[in-house]
């Protein structure tokens, strides 16, 4: 296995646990809202919010994982039906949207969003820590949706030409 | 800002102005009543140079969804509750000091005083400028099993707020404890015992029909938390000083309008509720702002405390 | 001009497998781009983290894991045995009880794919030894598969409520329960009709009350599942998204202390199959709340709704029009970008001819899950081929007739809303 690919594994692993934890913090998050509100009958302000910006995170972060695997919904119905020639010219032309996408709308997009928000100084109502860091997800995710988008493109172009995809 | 405010049009044939206004009310509230006499008045007074366009019910988003937007010039225009713009401008959270009005005279003779001029351009240097205010009411508490006639009645209650730290803390010095709930559910919650009661101006809790559950209403009128139409600063900046003029005439004339429509459905609304045997009561408010008294206490010595000060200090001209 | 870039753009992307979410985002950033002097780039970043960032959104992921906790926990095996034990004694008994099956595992899944893999794995064996016909178990099990999708909990209604603005997520639960039996009724009773040309013995000789028991009393951990979410939600102890925390630890609980068949190795697979599944809504919706950000903005909704109310004001004739164009919509398009693309579109004709949000949710729901079992693009279809290890074309003509009568099941919810809203009202909603 050569670096560039335990590096890759690396990260993909490591997003993976952040997953997994996230995910679990949100169960206990929400569960914790009504257990205090019945067992302490004080409810805790801060669950909601955490709840609803770690989904934000989850779910973004979540969406490269899924990319990274080709998991995401699309309609392949009519790529189908093309010579592989003309297949592999459309997964190709797919994996250029998705990068384009990712660099201009999550990348450059999310990171202007970011710094405008924390300029502003814009504060989240009840955990009080500023709104950029909950945007932060937006190009984080665009990075990875850009380096896994590279990665298929270099998987196609070594595989030879008329080879099936797995 | 790299983007040019040629003009908001969209592509159109004239140099049209068009200005588009976000809400999160439905388009039959009185205060999208008084958007739409706004829009009237800025197109007879630019002769139809100038269009608004009002998207009413949260159709571009969410109250600070679209601030953000405004702030970037994405959005000409939003009503925006001064609840929500706490988040762009810390001084914005004064008005949610509860009993800080004496009364509504009071309370306008701020708004339209030294003050309320204040704090209308308190968040142009994030790039939110404020146009006018428009009324809200004032907001109190209704329940379900007992009429609350003083701060004592509270105690122990589980009070739905909206999940602003001031209206948490007023609630937890009544001894009550808050309960955030999304308002879409509160209608069950309210039904079903999740929590005692909550607390609303009379049109929201008319039209939520919270009250065939909550039958005691009592005005303690703790908040008037008042609405604000802003405009983005950097779109404002980019206006000719004709143009800034009509808009600024025409947000004037609208809130004399906007207000008399809000006070008549107040009425309306508390007059059929009464017809439907919901309980009214005005209690003495004196007990209720002692209760708060802490609140007041810890802002002593701040920006806000100051600002609590002044308002206070806001006399009757006779 | 914008409108048209925006549907070239996406029909476009669309055709050549980009991924769907991707074809949205890209359509409101092109869109956006051409309106010109907006702040491009930074408003779909914005408008996509606010989308997603909805508390009511939050019972996805976790109905999404409870789901996958129940499924991989040795629920189906119970709800088939009791299934079969109430309806086995019926002639060509096993399509029903399949049916019966994919009602009751889809009201705890939430999803009609998992019902469709899930009861798909075991009920598809048993009808292929008793010589049911492949194409016949497909085509029973994907349609009654999707009915699990208006029997509450579902996503999609949570999703359709977040998007329709001021749903109560509790009154759409509570309108789907009826129509959902009523689709199930009528599958059924379309498998009748297509069965009693063929000889099919009873499969169990006149269950024993006692199997019937002991049958049930093994499914009931689960089926309580159902009782706890409602009743919770109902009960006015926690909100529907309180409810879907608590189905967790309750499917937890289940699972790994009482039926044990899910270990503590497993658990970090498990929630991460859940994160990704929930990522694929999650990152539509984000989209989605892009591209409905330009419609709006070019007005979009409004002249689609004065076009359509130009062509008529009755309610009945605008309903018919809206249910062909959805069922077209449905043919091409998976339900949720289904949902989160037209049901803003047509909310405003709907508000105007005085159709209730709640029952058009259910009439859009009720009308998408026919397509789901469509190609080109059906899921439940697809998972359905491949778990019955079939073909398309022999699940075909069998799933005629079950459309027809699913068909019919569409217009009687669309015309008759009292069947969608009688249990909200009856509740207060
Ligand atoms: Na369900
Ligand atoms: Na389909």
């Amino acid at each position: 296995m050569s670096a560039v690919q335990s590096l890759r594994h690396g990260l993909v692993h490591a997003l993976k646990w952040i997953l997994i934890i996230s995910f679990s913090v949100l169960v206990v998050d929400v569960l914790w809202g009504v257990f205090s509100r019945y067992v302490l009958n004080a409810q805790s302000q801060w669950t909601e919010e955490l709840a609803i910006y770690l989904l934000v995170w989850v779910s973004l972060l979540g969406a490269a994982v899924t990319y990274e695997e080709n998991g995401h919904l699309g309609v392949d119905y009519f790529t189908g039906k093309m010579t592989p020639d003309a297949r592999k010219a459309a997964m190709v032309f797919s994996e250029v949207v998705v990068f384009c996408f990712s660099l201009f709308g999550l990348l450059i997009g999310g990171s202007i969003l970011v710094e405008r928000t924390l300029d502003a100084g814009q504060m989240t109502s009840s955990l009080g820590i500023p709104k950029g860091y909950v945007y932060l997800g937006v190009p984080i995710t665009g990075f990875f949706f850009m380096l896994f988008a590279v990665e298929h493109l270099v998987l196609l172009f070594q595989r030879k030409d008329g080879e099936e995809a797995a | 800002y790299a983007y040019l405010w040629r003009n908001q049009s969209s592509g159109g044939p004239s140099d049209k102005l068009v200005l588009r206004l976000a809400h999160a009310m439905p388009p039959s509230s009185p205060s999208h009543l008084g958007m739409e006499f706004f829009a009237e008045k800025v197109a007879e007074l630019s002769g139809g140079k100038v269009e608004v366009q009002i998207f009413p019910s949260g159709q571009l988003g969410s109250q600070v969804d679209t601030i953000e937007q405004l702030q970037r010039g994405a959005l000409a225009m939003v009503k925006s509750s001064t609840g929500e713009l706490e988040m762009f401008a810390d001084e914005m959270t004064v008005f949610g000091i509860p009993y800080l009005f004496a009364d509504e005279e009071h309370y306008w003779r701020v708004l339209n005083g030294e003050i309320g001029e204040e704090m209308l351009q308190k968040a142009n240097d994030v790039g939110i400028h404020g146009l006018c205010y428009y009324d809200a009411g004032s907001r109190s508490f209704y329940t379900v099993n007992r009429q609350v006639r003083t701060p004592e009645d509270l105690r122990g209650m589980k009070i739905r707020v909206m999940s602003s730290p001031s209206a948490i803390a007023m609630v937890n010095q009544f001894g009550a404890s808050p309960t955030s709930i999304t308002f879409g559910e509160l209608y069950t919650a309210l039904q079903q015992g999740m929590v005692d009661g909550a607390e609303n101006n009379p049109p929201s809790v008319y039209d939520s029909r919270h009250w065939e559950i909550a039958k005691y209403y009592t005005l303690d009128e703790h908040t008037r938390l008042p609405d604000m139409l802003i405009f983005s600063q950097p779109l404002w900046e980019s206006l000719d000083p004709q143009t800034r003029q009509w808009i600024d005439e025409a947000a004037k004339e609208s809130v004399v309008y906007q207000r008399k429509v809000w006070n008549d459905y107040v009425q309306e609304c508390l007059d059929k509720m009464v017809d439907e045997g919901v309980q009214i009561y005005r209690p003495d408010k004196e007990p209720f702002k002692q209760a708060v008294q802490p609140i007041y206490e810890q802002q002593k010595g701040t920006a806000i405390g100051d600002l609590i000060e002044r308002i206070q200090a806001v006399e009757d001209p006779q | 001009m914008e409108i048209l870039i925006i549907i070239v753009c996406f029909a476009s992307l669309l055709l050549l497998n980009v991924p769907i979410a991707v074809c949205i985002g890209m359509a409101a950033l092109v869109s956006i781009f051409a309106i010109g002097d907006l702040p491009t780039t930074y408003l779909v970043a914005q408008r996509m983290a606010n989308g997603i960032a909805s508390f009511p959104l939050l019972a996805i992921p976790f109905f999404v894991l409870s789901g996958v906790l129940m499924g991989e926990g040795g629920m189906a095996r119970r709800l088939v045995d009791f299934a079969s034990a109430v309806m086995g004694r019926l002639p060509g008994g096993l399509a029903y009880v399949n049916t019966l099956t994919c009602m009751l595992f889809g009201a705890i899944a939430g999803s009609a794919a998992a019902a469709v893999s899930s009861v798909g794995g075991f009920m598809l064996p048993e009808m292929e030894r008793k010589n049911y016909g492949r194409g016949f178990s497909v085509a029973v099990t994907t349609t009654s598969a999707t009915t699990g999708l208006l029997i509450p909990p579902s996503n999609v209604m949570i999703v359709y409520a977040v998007v329709a603005g001021n749903v109560s997520v509790a009154a759409l639960f509570m309108a789907g329960v009826l129509p959902g039996i009523l689709i199930g009724l009528l599958i059924m009773g379309s498998s009748f009709f297509y069965l009693s040309r063929r000889n099919l013995s009873p499969e169990t000789n006149a269950a024993s009350f006692k199997r019937i028991a002991t049958t049930f009393l093994s499914a009931l951990p689960s089926l309580l599942l159902i009782i706890i979410v409602l009743g919770g939600i109902f009960g006015g102890v926690f909100s529907a998204t309180e409810a879907s925390a608590v189905a967790v630890a309750y499917a937890l609980l289940l699972t790994m202390v009482f039926y044990r068949e899910i270990s503590t190795k497993q658990l970090p697979d498990i929630i991460l199959r859940a994160a990704k599944m929930t990522s694929v809504v999650m990152l539509l919706i984000g989209a989605s709340q892009a591209m409905s950000w330009s419609l709006t903005y070019l007005q979009v909704p409004q002249t689609v709704s004065q076009a359509m109310l130009a062509i008529s004001d009755n309610p009945i004739v605008i309903l018919l029009i809206i249910n062909v164009m959805l069922l077209i919509v449905g043919v091409f398009m998976d339900m949720t970008p289904a949902i989160l693309i037209f049901a803003p579109i047509f909310l405003p004709v709907m508000q105007h001819i005085g159709v209730d949000p709640v029952h058009f949710g259910v009439i859009m729901i009720a009308n998408l899950c026919i397509g789901l079992c469509t190609p080109p693009v059906g899921a439940c279809l697809f998972i359905g081929c491949s778990v019955g290890n079939t073909t398309l074309a022999s699940v075909f003509r069998p799933l005629l007739p079950i459309f027809g009568a699913m068909v019919v099941g569409l217009l009687i919810i669309t015309y008759v809303p009292e069947i969608s809203l009688w249990l909200p009202r009856l509740m207060g909603l």
